[in-house]
Order: C-alpha cells, then sequence, then structure tokens
C-alpha cells in the first residue's frame, strides 16, 4: 500500500502551476550520471493483507514467548505492562507529534515530560531530571563528559563491576573525549572501598559506580559519596533496574550527584534492544550543564500555567560547536509511557512490585543454592538478579535449559571475570513464578548429573 | 482548558495495580533478604485510580497537534504519514518479548528483518555496508565521525586530520557533533541559493581537513549541483565526504548519495522513512559507508551464514560499543515494513510528489513573500517573512497566526543564512486540497500583516495557552513537582 | 539606535572596558544586550582565575542564545559581578554601570592600546 494521496489530475494541474513538463524535469537539477535510470532493486510494493502475513512468517522465526521461561535481565527487564500504557501512548496526537518546538501546541507532550521530570526526580531522590536520552548507556556517557568537562579534569575512576555493555559504551565516548579511565577493582562482588581510596589520590573527576551492580548485588554508595565528597570527587551511579529505587536506600539518599540509567523497566517492552529510555537526574549544581532537553513551567500572558522546553541556550541549535552535548531529541514517547506507567503502579504499587521481585529472586536463589554443584560466590544483599557458579559446562546447561524451555542469557561474564568459574546471571520479575523456580531447579539438576 | 499535574489527582487509597493474592508479601520477610537500613521509605510518587489516569492523559494528548490532526509542515523533519498497520505489526509479542541477550537461534525472525533492512538501505543509498545501531540523527552522526576518525588513525593520520568543514547553513547537530568528537569546525560559506561557494571551499581544503560534512539537498531544499566538484576536492586531499541524510525524501529512488561520491551518511528512518516522531523521538539513524571504511563500523552487527543469521560482536578495527544493547529495533521494524508497502515504484513517486509539492507551494507565495529565496527547490522551499517586518511583524509571529488557521507552523529561523526564513516542506502525504488550504492561509496571514498586524502579534487566540513566557521559565526554574 | 558609552574602550565582541588604575572592568555593549534579548543567567568564576586574552572569561546566557564574554587581556580575574546572581537582567537595563560583568587585575595595560575608542567602535557598529 501507498501513502500517496495525490491523483494524477492533481499532479498535472500542480504541474502547470510549476510549469514543468513531467515530474522527472524537477529533478533536472540532478546531474544525470547519478539519476538513477532504473527503479531500485527492492521486492514489489505489498499490500497491507500480504505485509501482515509476511510479519506473521518472521514473528514464527522467533520464539514464541509463551513457550519459554525467561530469567534473563542484566541490561533489559521484562515487567509485565498494563494495558493503558499501550492505549495512552497510541493516542495520535501524542505519537504523531514532533518536538514541542511551538509550545502552544504541544502542552500534552510538553506537561507530560515535566511529569516524567518530576516522577524521575522524586524517585531518584535527586534535584532535577532531564526529558530523557536515548538509553542507560548514553545517558551515563554524557554525564562522564559533563562532568569532566564542570571539573575540567579527565580522569575518571571507575568500577570494575559495570555491566560490560555500559564499560563498552563509555570506553568509546572515554575516547573520543580523551578521558581516561581508572578501574577501581571489586572486592567480594561489590566495589573495593580501600582501593577506591588508593585511587582516589588521582584526583580524578568522578567515580562512576552501577547499583545494582552487573551481579546484581547492591552497592554501598554512602560511605562512597561521603568519601570521595570530601576530596571534592563527583559520584555517578548508574541504575540498569530502576525498579530497584523503589525499595533500596536511593543513589540521591546516598549523596550521589548524578545519577543515570535505564529505565525500559518502567512500561517500555525489552523489544530486543530498543528503544530504551536514558535517564538523566542531577544535583541543582549541574543544571547549566546537562546535556539534553528540559521542560519547565510557566505561565503565559493570561497567567495560566503553561509549559515550554527551557534552558535550550545550552543545545545544539543554538550553541553549535559550543554545545554542551550534540543531542537533539529525547526519547520522548518512551518517556510518556514510563510516566503512564509510574502514575499506573504509583506510591504503594511500585513498592509492592518491587518487594514481589526481591522475594521471588531470593527464594529462587535458596533453592539452588540447595543442589549440590551449585555455589554462590558472593554474599551480599541483592535484589532482583543474582550470580551462581555451577560445576557443569555452561554450554551444557544452556542445552539442557532449553530442553526444559527455559531462556538464560548468552552473556558469559568469566570472559570479563576470568576468577568465576560457569557463572550465571539469573533475573526474576513479577513475570515470574513458584512455578518457574521448580522448573529451574529441575533443569540444573539434569543438567549436573 | 488547564489540566492538573497527575500528582494533582493524587489521594491516599487510590490504586491502579492489580496484584495476584500470592503476589503481595509480608513486609517482616523482607527484612532477612535486605537489611532495613538499606531500604528506602517513600517514593513521591501519586496514588490515582485508572479512570483519572485515562482521562488525564487524553485531555492532555487533546492539547497536543500531530501529524494525523493536520498539515504539519516543519521543514528539515519530513512529518510523513504515519502507517497504523506499522503500529499493529511493531505491537508483536514475539517481536517486543525479544530479550536483546536471548541466543540467536531464539530471535532469527528479528535478526532477518535487521539484515533484510540492511540490504534494502544500501541499494537504497548506493552505500556498502550498513549499521543500524545510532538511536537518532545525532548519534549516527557521531557514530559516522568516530569511523572517519579510527579511520585516519588507522591510516597514520590520525593526528593530521583534525578539520571538519562544514557550510555555515548546516544543522546545529554538524558542528556539535564534529566537537563533540573532537574535530575542530571550520565554516565554509555559501552562495545565494544556500549552495557551497566552491571557490571559498577551494581556500579552506589543505591536509589537516578530515572532510566535509554536507546535506543534499542543502538545508534551503536546493541540490549541491556541483557535488561532482565537491567530492574530487575532498577526495584528491584525502579526505572523505559526510552526506547528512535528514533531507533523503527529496532523493528516493531518483539519485543515491553513494553515487555521488559521499562516503559516511546517516538516515533518518523517523524523516524519510514514516515512523512518528513520538513528540520529540524515539527515532532511528543507521549509518551507511563504503567498503574502506566497513571495518570501522560499530558493533554488534548482524550477519548471514548459510540460512542462518548470525550477531556479530567482535571486531579488533571497530570503533566499539555505542549503546547498550540491540538497536531501536521497533523503529527498524516499522521502517522494514514502510519500504515493503511502498516498492521501489512507491519510492520514487515519494520525491517525485513530496518535491513538486514544494515547489507548487514556492510558486504560489512567491508574490506574497516576495523576499523568499527564488530557486527551485527540492522537498522543501524556504520563504522569508522579511517583506513582512516593516509592519512590525516577524516570522514567529507568521508562525504563531497559522496556528489560529488550525495548522502547524513551518521551522522557524532555520537555515541561519535566510533572515526570517520559514521553513516549509509539506511531504509527499497530502493532498492538494490541503496544499491549497495552506496557501490560502499563507496568504491571508500576509494581508493581515498589513492590515491588522496585532492579530498575529498576539496570535495564537485559539489554543489552550498563549505565549508562554520563556524568560520567566529560564530564571525561576521549575523543573519538576516535588513530592518529597 | 543602540547607546555607547564615551571614555570606554571597546572590541569587536562588543565588549566595553573600563580602566581602573591596573583594574579593568568588562561589561556588554547595549547593542550586544539588545541583540541577546532577556539576560537570564551569567555564569559566576572563582576569585583568583588566572586568565589570557582571548580567553573566555565568562558565559551569558539569555533565552534564544548563550555568549562567551571574551577577556581583553592578561592577567588575574578578580571577580564577576555578585548582582548578576540574583537578577541577570541588570545587564540589559543598566549594561554599562550596573550590568558589569567581571573585573580583571591586569598584567600587561598595553594590551589594552588596540582596543578601539567610543567613536571608533559606533563606526565598527554601523557597518
Amino acid at each position: 500500500m501507498q501513502y500517496l494521496p495525490m491523483t494524477d489530475q492533481d499532479l498535472k494541474d500542480m504541474m502547470d502551476v510549476v510549469k514543468i513538463p513531467s515530474l522527472d524535469a524537477l529533478f533536472n537539477v540532478i546531474p544525470q550520471e547519478f539519476r538513477l535510470q532504473e527503479l531500485l532493486n527492492l521486492p514489489n510494493s505489498l499490500s497491507e493483507k500480504t505485509l501482515t502475513k509476511h510479519m506473521n512468517q518472521l514473528a514464527k522465526h522467533n520464539t514464541d514467548p509463551d513457550s519459554f521461561t525467561s530469567f534473563i535481565g542484566e541490561i533489559s527487564y521484562r515487567h509485565y505492562i498494563p494495558a493503558i500504557v499501550k492505549t495512552l501512548s497510541s493516542l495520535p496526537q501524542f505519537y504523531t507529534a514532533y518536538t514541542p518546538y511551538q509550545p502552544e501546541v504541544s502542552q500534552g507532550t510538553l506537561q507530560a515530560i515535566y511529569e516524567f521530570q518530576s516522577l524521575m526526580t522524586n524517585l531518584t531522590e535527586m534535584d532535577l531530571t532531564n526529558a530523557s536520552m536515548y538509553d542507560g548507556a548514553t545517558s551515563t556517557a554524557e554525564a562522564m563528559i559533563m562532568v569532566c568537562q564542570h571539573q575540567r579534569k579527565n580522569k575518571v575512576l571507575i568500577s570494575t563491576l559495570l555491566h560490560p555493555y555500559l564499560t563498552e559504551v563509555l570506553k568509546t565516548y572515554a575516547e573520543m573525549r580523551q578521558i581516561e579511565l581508572i578501574p577501581v577493582s571489586a572486592d567480594e562482588g561489590s566495589i573495593s572501598y580501600p582501593e577506591l581510596e588508593r585511587l582516589a589520590k588521582e584526583d580524578p573527576a568522578m567515580l562512576i559506580i552501577q547499583s545494582p551492580n552487573v551481579f546484581g548485588i547492591i552497592e554501598e554508595l554512602e560511605p562512597v559519596c561521603t568519601m570521595l565528597k570530601a576530596r571534592k570527587i563527583a559520584t555517578l551511579a548508574a541504575v540498569l533496574e530502576p525498579l530497584s529505587l523503589a525499595i533500596i536506600k536511593t543513589p540521591g539518599a546516598c549523596g550521589v550527584d548524578v545519577t543515570t540509567g535505564e529505565a525500559q523497566s518502567f512500561g517500555i517492552a525489552p523489544s530486543y534492544g530498543g528503544p530504551g529510555l536514558g535517564f538523566f537526574s542531577t544535583r541543582k549544581e549541574y543544571i547549566r550543564k546537562i546535556p539534553g532537553r528540559i521542560v519547565g513551567k510557566t505561565t503565559d500572558d493570561q497567567q495560566r500555567t503553561a509549559y515550554v522546553m527551557t534552558l535550550r541556550a545550552r543545545e545544539q541549535d543554538i550553541r553549535r560547536e559550543k554545545a554542551s552535548s550534540n543531542i537533539c531529541t529525547n526519547h520522548a514517547l518512551c518517556a510518556l509511557q514510563a510516566t503512564i506507567y509510574l502514575s499506573t503502579l504509583g506510591e504503594i504499587g511500585l513498592k509492592k512490585l518491587a518487594q514481589r521481585n526481591l522475594q521471588l529472586s531470593h527464594k529462587a536463589f535458596e533453592a539452588l543454592l540447595g543442589i549440590p554443584g551449585i555455589r554462590a560466590p558472593f554474599k551480599k544483599p541483592f535484589f532482583n538478579e543474582f550470580l551462581i557458579e555451577i560445576d557443569q559446562d555452561l554450554q551444557k546447561v544452556k542445552e539442557t535449559s532449553i530442553k526444559h524451555k527455559i531462556l538464560l542469557s548468552k552473556t558469559d561474564l568469566s570472559k570479563t571475570f576470568p576468577y568465576l568459574k560457569n557463572p550465571i546471571l539469573l533475573n526474576l520479575t513479577e513475570l515470574n513464578s513458584e512455578q518457574d523456580i521448580e522448573k529451574l531447579v529441575e533443569a540444573f539438576k539434569e543438567a549436573l548429573k | 482548558m488547564k489540566e492538573k499535574l497527575i500528582y494533582e489527582y493524587s489521594k491516599e487509597g487510590r490504586k491502579a495495580w492489580s496484584f495476584d493474592h500470592e503476589e503481595v508479601c509480608d513486609e517482616k520477610e523482607l527484612d532477612q533478604w535486605l537489611p532495613p537500613a538499606m531500604q528506602r521509605q517513600k517514593l513521591g510518587l501519586p496514588e490515582v485510580s485508572e479512570p483519572e489516569i485515562v482521562r488525564h492523559f487524553t485531555r492532555l494528548a487533546s492539547m497536543n497537534y500531530g501529524v494525523d490532526t493536520g498539515f504539519y509542515p516543519l521543514g528539515s523533519c519530513t512529518m510523513k504519514y504515519n502507517p497504523k498497520i506499522n503500529e499493529v505489526l511493531a505491537n508483536e509479542k514475539a517481536f517486543t518479548q525479544a530479550h536483546p541477550l536471548q541466543n540467536e537461534e531464539s530471535v532469527q525472525g528479528s535478526l532477518q528483518i535487521m539484515y533484510e533492512l540492511k540490504q534494502m538501505l544500501a541499494e537504497i543509498t548506493g552505500m556498502h555496508a550498513i549499521t543500524l545501531l545510532p538511536a537518532a540523527g545525532a548519534h549516527g552522526e557521531l557514530t559516522g565521525l568516530l569511523v572517519a576518525k579510527k579511520y585516519f588513525q588507522d591510516i597514520g593520520q590520525g593526528q593530521q586530520r583534525n578539520k571538519m568543514i562544514i557550510p555555515d547553513s548546516a544543522h546545529g547537530t554538524n558542528p556539535a557533533s564534529a566537537a563533540m568528537v573532537g574535530f575542530d569546525t571550520v565554516e565554509v560559506k555559501s552562495r545565494s541559493c544556500g549552495q557551497i561557494d566552491i571557490d571559498h571551499l577551494k581556500t579552506l581544503i589543505n591536509p589537516e581537513v578530515a572532510g566535509i560534512m554536507l546535506t543534499n539537498p542543502n538545508t534551503v531544499g536546493v541540490f549541491e549541483s556541483e557535488i561532482k566538484e565537491i567530492a574530487r576536492l575532498l577526495h584528491d586531499n584525502g579526505s572523505i565526504l559526510y552526506y547528512d541524510g535528514a533531507n533523503m525524501n527529496a532523493l528516493l529512488g531518483q539519485a543515491r548519495p553513494g553515487d555521488m561520491g559521499f562516503d559516511i551518511i546517516h538516515l533518518n528512518l523517523h524523516k524519510t522513512f514514516s515512523t512518528p516522531h513520538g513528540g520529540g523521538g524515539p527515532g532511528s539513524a543507521p549509518v551507511g559507508v563504503k567498503d574502506f571504511l566497513a571495518p570501522y563500523l560499530p558493533i554488534p552487527d548482524v550477519i548471514k551464514q548459510g540460512d542462518k543469521y548470525i550477531s556479530v560482536d567482535h571486531n579488533d578495527k571497530s570503533i566499539g560499543h555505542i549503546r547498550l544493547s540491540g538497536s531501536n529495533f521497533i523503529v527498524l521494524l516499522k521502517t522494514y515494513a514502510w519500504i515493503l508497502s511502498m516498492g521501489p515504484e512507491g519510492l520514487k513517486k515519494v520525491s517525485q510528489h513530496a518535491v513538486l509539492n514544494a515547489n507548487y507551494i514556492r510558486e504560489k507565495l512567491s508574490l506574497a513573500y516576495s523576499e523568499s529565496v527564488k530557486c527551485i527547490c527540492m522537498h522543501e522551499c524556504v520563504l522569508s517573512a522579511s517583506s513582512l517586518l516593516p509592519f512590525g511583524v516577524k516570522a514567529k509571529d507568521v508562525s504563531k497566526r497559522i496556528i489560529d488557521y488550525g495548522m502547524h507552523p513551518p521551522t522557524n529561523y532555520f537555515p541561519l543564512i535566510i533572515p526570517e526564513a520559514l521553513m516549509i516542506e509539506p511531504t509527499e502525504s497530502e493532498s492538494k486540497e490541503t496544499l491549497d488550504q495552506f496557501i490560502e492561509v499563507m496568504i491571508k496571514i500576509a494581508e493581515e500583516a498589513k492590515t491588522n498586524p496585532e492579530l498575529l502579534l498576539e496570535a495564537p487566540h485559539t489554543t489552550p495557552v498563549g505565549r508562554p513566557d520563556e524568560v520567566k521559565a529560564a530564571k525561576d526554574l521549575d523543573l519538576a513537582y516535588k513530592a518529597l | 539606535m543602540s547607546k555607547i558609552k564615551e571614555g570606554y574602550k571597546y572590541t569587536e565582541s562588543d565588549e566595553w572596558v573600563k580602566i581602573d588604575g591596573n583594574e579593568i572592568i568588562i561589561g556588554i555593549t547595549d547593542y550586544a544586550q539588545m541583540h541577546m534579548g532577556d539576560i537570564v543567567f551569567v555564569e559566576m568564576k572563582d576569585a583568583g582565575t588566572p586568565i589570557k586574552k582571548g580567553e573566555v572569561l565568562t558565559v551569558v546566557e539569555s533565552v534564544k542564545s548563550a555568549s562567551d564574554i571574551y577577556s581583553p587581556i592578561t592577567g588575574e580575574l578578580i571577580e564577576t559581578n555578585p548582582a548578576l546572581e540574583q537578577d541577570a537582567a541588570i545587564v540589559n537595563q543598566d549594561p554599562y554601570d550596573k550590568g558589569w560583568i567581571a573585573k580583571v587585575k591586569a598584567s600587561n595595560m598595553q594590551e589594552l592600546d588596540q582596543l578601539m575608542d567610543h567613536l571608533a567602535y559606533e563606526q565598527y557598529r554601523k557597518e
């Protein structure tokens, strides 16, 4: 199906006005040698019916999500999405709108973003949040650049317990900005405080730490922040599972300067990696350095409340090469979905959801540790994800799991952490159940035979 | 019509969530797993019921104007129709519930879509290798420029090639991206129709130039007819050409940036390829390169081995990872569906209709907006409201008045080289009646400017809010409602 | 028509300079503040910061733009105008007096010889 309202008569009438003999004449400005002589080599136009058939076929080549039980988390988390998230974010005035450059006709988008900013600011216990960014890694990378510029330093301490993909992105951005990344080693599954104290003497701009970290363990941010603050070193906490904010003492309450991360958990399906939702929250002092968009509340000429994009003098279209970042968009629709999700779960619901996540993952943890051949390398508090080591080749474990219709992550953490022996990360959310835990136990028992 | 904040609907005890009986935990049980000192108390979120949430967001939506509402001729943004079938197809749970860390055997469908899309985009653009990873145009530029930087480092010219030439008419992300990647930007002047001043360009070419970033047609909507000469100048200098694909809608099926000599391009799927803008995102910006730059593309990549699709996550020369995982897959899926819907004949008609529409508008408004760019344009035209300045009226005021007539204003004040610019991009998915209506409105407003300028200066009159006080917004910063 | 103050010196980037012994006071001209529109923020800088001629002293931000203020001399920053922290709009209201932006202690007063006087600036801005 083609979406072209012009009829042949319309085209003719318009060509008369423009005074051209044919549609091809419009492209005479293009040198002849570059003009395509034939149609592009692409499949012929499909009707909506055939397109649907084709896409349904392709969908069948993906594992039916209802036929398998997944325990994969790490960078994307499976959560139940209430129906109204989809219904409301599918309202055409939301999703077919552009960036709210004309505030008078965009109050819907602008107020929704202000609400997103508000919900996330409260949830993280920071001072302000921007209108969102692409994902948890790019938001963290941009925060790294911001703090380095603000401190006029280009050394950054980085916890070795970030998810490897997060570390990789930070490496790409750090190399681009000539920022030196200094790893801070781990101790028993969380950041080594003595090592951190020692490296603080390198006079870095900041520490980047993830909590819960790659092993699912909750980092003790308060003593870290306090120690670093005394040395005028900033702390940036990256959160990849933001549901943890509903139950664990927040980075904000622990005194961090910047909290960034991935908010996909809030109403956005994993979707094979994207789109996600980067969030970026800071203390007041960074207000004029924040990359990306930000919406502010004001009034109009009749004193009515109005929302508008503000602090735009920092952005690319005005500062150009002096902009704090090149970012031009935000993930507005994803932020809207998160806003609806957080409004739906709310003060009580989100906490109860986090409690259920905590409970299930701990029940699974205890059940698995009861199996000979399975060990927990670390014994520190975790949220909804944990690490086990198993006395069996990982390949065999994965194959056996598939037989039991269980999906495990393809990540092999022993590549990043060679001291781990056959490590497996497991994440349980409210989409899992006690029956799932039984299945998991059965599968692992068989794998260990 | 004022709409409260969601927080203002909150009342203790209201809820919109539902848990099964067995899902509700005994809070005392939790202390054994999470020490009380580590626990959090108040979250600062509202407590609202579902019907209220639905009304709230439905009312917010009604204060918004989208492509589905009416004409949205934002120049450089390509606000074309977003097909509904694509929204339905993207909702398929086999795709939405696929986790990026699942093994490849379980996501062959998603991988096939990505692989085939790469082939299609390579064919459309004339490039050799495509990455689908970048999340937005600016991210695509960053990626493309990092590829260029890595290439020069690899051939031992990394230190030397530190300059990027950028036209004075360029979109702000171009110099911002170049600066972010570590290039010094050098501005090249434009001539009357926004085309590159070749004589000035020649003076800027030297061994320090890594490349030039061009949009073609340029941001004034005019084709850079001397592109062959520009390419020759840069290539002879060992530099590369970067193509900002924002204006690709003018070239679909007519010409390909790869054939014109571009070495790196980025596309905006949320512009040219019909995916919804979402109020500011998410988008997607695949980057295409010529063979010699393919080794530097970011990872992971999708390849085909036999009849299986594989994700490749290692490559020594790659610039590395540029995002947490995957790609903006849902946006890619909608693009894939749109290309299949349009077919090669349809794609050619897209550019034909888009370019005709823009020229039709330009022709019909040339009298009322006499200072506008006179050159034949492609898919967008730039009018100038400067002929209305003597009446105390600016481009901004014209825009605000267009709103009163039920249409969305065009882009204002861009490109910077045209005073009081109004950049109009109708796209191909508009009817002639809509275009005629827009033309009528614009002519009427030009008249109003002369006879009754207050109508413009105080516009819009028909919207939920009038012009917001932006000074107050920047001075008395209120960026969040604090509940805690 | 923008106002120009006699007795001050001027730069091509629309800053004015008032000499006070070996200290200089810097601000932006009436032309500059008109062009920028409502000024909402001026970045405060730490006293004692060393500064070179041509380096950015601070940033003045309006709703629609952000302009770097360049130092016309080498020396040490004494202070940025604390009154602007509360009310940046003073720069619009009184650009040549109460809206001063920075005070710098000069290490080489001769660097100021290259600046324009008020007539030269008037001519410069006419073009």
